[in-house]
């Protein structure tokens, strides 16, 4: 791959730079996208996810130990 | 508070604690959309094409955001950072799901070009610009996004390590990199049409 110049750079900038012109949204989707937003019934933050987890975990340690016991006892 | 006072002490309130009362208050959330909607739209529209899907997208981050406001954290990263992330997000889905990059042809995104007297002027200011245009399509993604955050946002590299998750340094090189691969899929694009100018 090439390098890039201090002249490309700037000759890439400039016309990068041309992106810049603005692009609005239409008032009418603003005030409509807005109206929805503001009648969307949102669930609030279900806090048994985090107890579900540990549950998880606590289960998955168990098992892990409850195998390693179990192989340990098969193989003395 | 009440609610008509509310939205008028809310407009001098900065994004943050906005947002922190956006958890709680639909109305916190409802300034924060307006105030952040345009550079939102902006951003999506430049990364998909056309004002439909635009528009559509921008109401999927918007949504977006709200339900999951309840997680956002001021811990550094600003609001603004946090919104253009979830419309990074939304975009990428929305490319996924129509399978193939981009989704509508670069011909149909609407040049807002200044006003030319000259109008070979703008002519060729139209084309050269849809060139380049379309050579910012052929990127990866994260470098549309880069890109787009650089030049339609005009974001600091520093924002843009913030919106990316990613150290200044990091962005550094990979606006490097970017650029040598857009001169790359210009000069292409341009040596593919050279031959097509000759009569």
């Amino acid at each position: 791959m090439s390098k890039l110049t201090a002249d490309d750079m700037t000759w890439l900038e400039d016309r990068l730079s041309t992106l810049s012109e603005p692009v609005s949204p239409r008032p009418e989707f603003i005030s409509r996208a807005r109206d929805e937003l503001m009648q969307l019934s949102v669930a609030p933050p279900r806090r048994i996810r985090s107890s579900v987890l540990v549950g998880v975990i606590f289960s998955a340690t168990a098992l892990i130990a409850a195998i390693l016991l179990l192989v340990r006892k098969r193989n003395a | 508070m009440e609610p008509a006072a509310d939205l008028s002490v809310m407009a001098a309130v900065d994004d943050q604690a906005l947002a922190l009362r956006a958890k709680t208050e639909r109305e916190a959330f409802g300034v924060l959309y307006q105030r952040h909607v345009p550079a939102i739209y902006r951003y999506v529209y430049y990364r998909v094409g056309n004002a439909e899907d635009a528009e559509d997208i921008t109401a999927k981050t918007f949504a977006r955001a709200l339900k999951h406001v309840h997680n956002y954290n001021d811990r550094g990263l600003p609001f603004t950072a946090w919104l253009y992330r979830i419309a990074h997000n939304v975009v990428a889905n929305f490319h996924r799901d129509n399978s193939r990059h981009p989704s509508v042809p670069i011909e149909e995104i609407e040049l807002h070009g200044g006003h030319s007297d000259d109008a070979d002027h703008k002519i060729d200011a139209d084309q050269d610009r849809m060139r380049l245009l379309r050579a910012i399509r052929k990127l990866p993604d994260e470098r549309q996004h880069l890109v787009v955050l650089k030049f339609v946002e005009q974001k600091q590299n520093s924002e843009i390590g913030q919106i990316m998750n990613r150290s200044e340094g990091a962005i550094k090189s990979l606006y490097h990199r970017t650029l040598l691969q857009l001169r790359e899929l210009l000069d292409q694009a341009e040596a593919q049409a050279l031959p097509q100018r000759k009569p």
